[in-house]
């Protein structure tokens, strides 16, 4: 019987190197491995990077300094003229104490307010602020070429007890939203370009998700999944009460979670968050003021269909902009030709299984805030490429 | 050719198994009183060489040890793994160096030949901590030489490799020839220290993505004869 054994070492080798000829994706796995680069150590952070949860990112000026808004207000200063490694420094940073909010207004019990929304608007900063007790709630301003805690200031009109929950600029105007505490309804006020108070403008509203400028229009989204979604444009910001309903054809169940406006465009991001539910309609754009829409349907990834949540761009000279997704990192999306959504493809940087929230397009120079895991940077190619600059990946700030 | 990851799973599995039971000794058991053998005659005392093993004689043995991530060749140049990554503070290579382990089944063919199989598994890691995982079913033949209480086998094995880093997998061709040097602490176990050369070859949908993996493996293995 033992004599058999040497039947059967044939078959082995036979069935192995069968095997050994079939692919199970077509394989770059080391082509992958040798092109990446390790991300640096993020300094953005006062207590621990991996757990930030960024709300906004503003800008005072091209170039910078860029304020991020995360609990603390970061300050980044850019170096040179691109954005790499360590090229943006923080402050403050991991190698500051904890308790130092040096662009955090105080509130009347002493404590750094929490940021929960900034925007650079006029000059500005506006901030959404509130102390950890939650007894102190209110929109401050201040210089944007200098928001130090000293140089916070409530803003007037801006009523006592209303919790900014968003911020948005939109053509000349900024449009605060708050809400008196019950997180029901929501209220709208503005500030115009010749003066620093806010103006109650609509109160009673369902959650308000975004408010853009298509450069003819205000669009402003309201509504969730449970409420049901809306977009309505007004040409005047008192008129959006209640403005015309120009909402896009969404997928049963659907919501829009924010929505974006450039160059005569105005996009819209839909999905249910968290992922499961399956329910996303992709983007919907419009270059027709509203009348009709276009769109772009959610990407797919094993099984999973992805909610997006926001836009921002162009990126280039190439109609490409970038779309914020619930844990797939970012979309590329180009309007020439065929639509399309392009996911980022570098499985080597943790950015890559992201949620992205929130994008500031700066030229070349791009900011994405994530849900838990901090802020990423990096410095685009520019020109007609939506690619990164050669040789560069993306930086965890 | 192309299958899916399950099926190529599933055909290594059945193949271990299909060759496991037929290689075992069948020789019927013998239990209870024997009938009584009438005394064979003297022989003369045995002048020439006994084979240390014979035909259908096997082997088991289970290896650990440090996996070295060497070159990939196919891309533009060649990149040596190990190489730093960063111009800044701080060493980070492309691939770190690994942990390997494997256990190994083998038949005598003739006394100093032997076949088998071998299943392992190693993994590697990126300057970003991305794990490279590879999980290779390898047939292997080996060449002893002896020089008594110690052995040197050198071998050939020939498998797939599967592979898999962050969301993408594969399956590969490897080709692994090795040494090694094994003291032999009495007639079942044996111990020693194994050098085996990964050359693992992927093969890109896209032509330009193709590349060739060079790993060393440096582990200590113990071998059960039986």
């Amino acid at each position: 019987m033992k004599a058999r054994v040497i039947y059967f070492v044939p078959l082995v080798l036979t069935a192995s190197l069968v095997l050994a000829t079939c692919t199970a994706n077509g394989g770059s796995i080391y082509a992958t491995i040798e092109n990446e680069q390790k991300v640096s150590v993020s300094q953005l952070s006062v207590n621990s990077a991996s757990t930030l949860v960024i709300a906004d990112i503003a800008k005072a000026a091209a170039n910078g300094p860029y304020y991020v808004a995360a609990g603390a207000v970061y300050q980044g200063t850019l170096t040179g003229s691109t954005v790499t490694s360590s090229s943006i420094s923080w402050d403050p940073n991991a190698l500051s104490p904890s308790t130092y909010r040096p662009y955090n207004p105080k509130g009347t019990d002493g404590t750094f307010m929490l940021c929960n929304s900034l925007v650079e608007f006029e000059g500005n900063l506006y901030g959404g602020f509130y102390t950890a007790s939650g007894a102190q709630v209110g929109l401050y301003i201040a210089p944007a070429s200098n928001p130090v805690t000293a140089n916070w200031t409530a803003v007037s009109g801006f009523p006592a007890g209303e919790q900014v929950v968003l911020l948005r600029v939109a053509n000349t105007t900024l449009f605060i939203v708050g809400t008196s505490g019950s997180y029901t309804t929501y209220d709208l006020y503005r500030v115009n370009t010749t003066t620093t108070t806010a103006t109650a403008t609509i109160s009673g509203l369902n959650k308000v998700t975004g408010i853009a400028w298509d450069g003819f229009n205000y669009f402003m989204s309201v509504g969730t999944a449970t409420t049901g979604s809306k977009v309505y444009k007004s040409a005047s910001p008192a008129g959006l009460n209640p403005g015309s309903d120009v909402t896009p054809t969404l997928a049963s169940g659907d919501q829009i979670n924010s929505i974006f406006g450039a160059g005569g465009y105005i996009f819209v991001a839909t999905g249910v968050v968290p992922i499961g539910t399956n329910i996303a309609s992709g983007i919907f754009y419009s270059n027709t003021q509203g009348a009709s829409w276009s769109n772009v349907v959610a990407p797919v990834v094993s099984s999973v269909t992805i909610p997006l949540l926001c836009v921002a761009g162009p990126i280039d000279t190439n109609a490409d902009y970038l779309v914020g997704s619930d844990g797939y990192s970012y979309f590329t999306l180009n309007l020439n030709g065929t639509p399309a959504l392009t996911r980022y493809s570098d499985t080597t940087v943790a950015l890559y299984a992201e949620s992205v929230s929130s994008i500031l397009v700066d030229t070349t120079h791009v900011l994405m805030g994530t849900n838990a895991n901090g802020l990423w940077g990096a410095e685009f190619a520019g020109g007609a490429s939506s690619s990164l600059a050669t040789g560069t990946t993306w930086i965890h700030e | 050719m192309k299958f899916s990851l399950r099926l190529c799973l599933l055909i290594a599995a059945l193949v271990v198994c299909v060759t496991a039971p037929v290689v075992a000794d069948d020789t019927p058991a013998q239990s209870g009183p024997q009938p009584s053998q009438p005394a064979e005659p003297a022989q003369p005392a045995q002048t020439q060489q006994v084979a240390q093993y014979n035909l259908g004689d096997q082997t088991m043995s289970i290896n650990a040890g440090l996996f070295l991530p060497l070159f990939l060749m196919g891309g533009s140049q060649v990149t040596w793994l190990l190489t730093n990554t960063t111009t800044g503070t701080g060493y980070s290579p492309h691939l770190s160096a690994g942990i390997v382990g494997s256990v190994s089944w083998a038949a005598y063919i003739t006394p100093q030949i032997r076949v088998g199989a071998d299943i392992a598994g190693n993994a590697t890691w990126s300057p970003n901590g991305n794990t490279l995982l590879m999980l290779p079913f390898i047939a292997k033949a080996s060449y002893i030489f002896s020089a008594y209480p110690f052995e040197f086998p050198l071998s050939l094995g020939v498998g797939m490799n599967i592979i898999k880093y962050v969301d993408d997998s594969t399956i590969d061709l490897l080709v692994r020839p090795g040494v090694g040097a094994y003291w032999v602490f009495n007639s079942s176990w044996s111990f020693g220290l194994n050098l085996n050369y990964w050359f693992d070859m992927q093969f890109a949908t896209t032509a330009a993505n193709s590349r060739q993996g060079n790993f060393l493996e440096v582990s200590l293995g113990a071998l059960y004869h039986y």
